[in-house]
């Protein structure tokens, strides 16, 4: 959660400046973000190769497991999709590279930023977020309304760790598992879906 | 784009041969946030300097919490369906 505060604070830092000309114009001039971009890909990759953890998390496949992050997968990009039908201003490939993000909002906003528009990367950072903070308020509503598994599938990729003690507290220690599960594959499949989506 | 996806599959690959060299791992990995948020703090200058999304925040506000509710309403009511037929019925002692 600290860190989720730091980098929404990074990100309106960054506009304060820009918006009140504090910035020099050599950075707008040149195009250094896709290269910083291109190094957290990189780095991000080192973590996931690296993550023993995490890959023999992915090896403990069962079909009920699997089924958890399939779930959240065709529930976000429907929702997505079938919201654009309702607004003027989004086409659908839009509205589900946003939902592509599945509340990992740095990645996500990032990436559309650069590979789409500015517009389309401030909608996805403010969406995922606000993902985030719903799963975290409503956990216990979501467990009541649409049974142990809703919170999981709400939390998206974050399931894997900022949602997850609020998971656990509410759906119980076996759900945490699968939270785990599911979180880790959503975060690994968030670029390549994100990309994925924004090349058609 | 192909080459977001090019160099974070180098990065996976260089990743699983690193693994030898836990405190090297250890460093990149705290490395990671930082340069998240350099990112995210160009990108908010990015979005600054752009008037149009500056003069339209409030429609993208608007848009990135609809998309919100409606991403976790889809991603919910699937996991109903899926909780009633396959989770429930497994450990029907819970609530019979």
């Amino acid at each position: 959660m600290k860190d989720s505060i730091l980098i929404v604070m990074c990100f309106v830092i960054g506009l304060i400046l820009s918006f009140y000309q504090w910035i020099p114009s050599y950075f707008l001039e040149n195009d250094i973000s896709s290269y910083v971009l291109y190094l957290l890909m990189f780095v991000v990759g080192i973590g996931i190769g690296s993550d023993k953890e995490a890959l023999d998390t992915l090896r403990k496949i069962n079909f009920k497991v699997l089924l958890v992050p399939i779930v959240v997968i065709v529930g976000s990009l429907g929702g997505a999709a079938l919201f654009s039908l309702l607004v003027p201003d989004l086409t659908m490939r839009e509205t589900m590279a946003v939902g592509a993000g599945f509340g990992y909002y740095s990645l996500s906003s990032i990436l559309i930023n650069e590979l789409h528009s500015e517009t389309l990367g401030t909608i996805a950072l403010v969406a995922n977020v606000i993902r985030e903070v719903l799963t975290l308020l409503f956990a216990p509503v979501l467990v009541w309304a649409f049974g142990k598994l809703a919170p999981v599938a709400a939390g998206g990729a974050t399931a894997m760790d900022t949602t997850l003690p609020i998971i656990i507290r509410v759906s119980g220690n076996e759900y945490g598992l699968m939270a785990i599960f599911s979180g880790v594959v959503l975060t690994i499949l968030v670029p390549f879906l994100v990309t994925f989506i924004l090349s058609f | 784009m192909l080459t977001v996806i090019l160099i974070m599959l180098a990065g996976i690959v260089l990743g699983y041969f690193l693994r030898s060299k836990p405190q090297l791992i250890k460093v990149l990995n705290k490395s990671t946030i930082w340069v998240i948020f350099i990112l995210l703090l160009f990108m908010g200058v990015s979005v600054g300097s752009n008037s149009e999304v500056v003069n339209n925040l409030d429609t993208i506000g608007l848009r990135g919490l609809q998309l919100a509710i409606v991403t976790i309403l889809g991603s919910v009511l699937l996991s109903w369906v899926a909780y009633l037929w396959v989770f429930k019925t497994k450990r029907a002692d819970n609530e019979g």
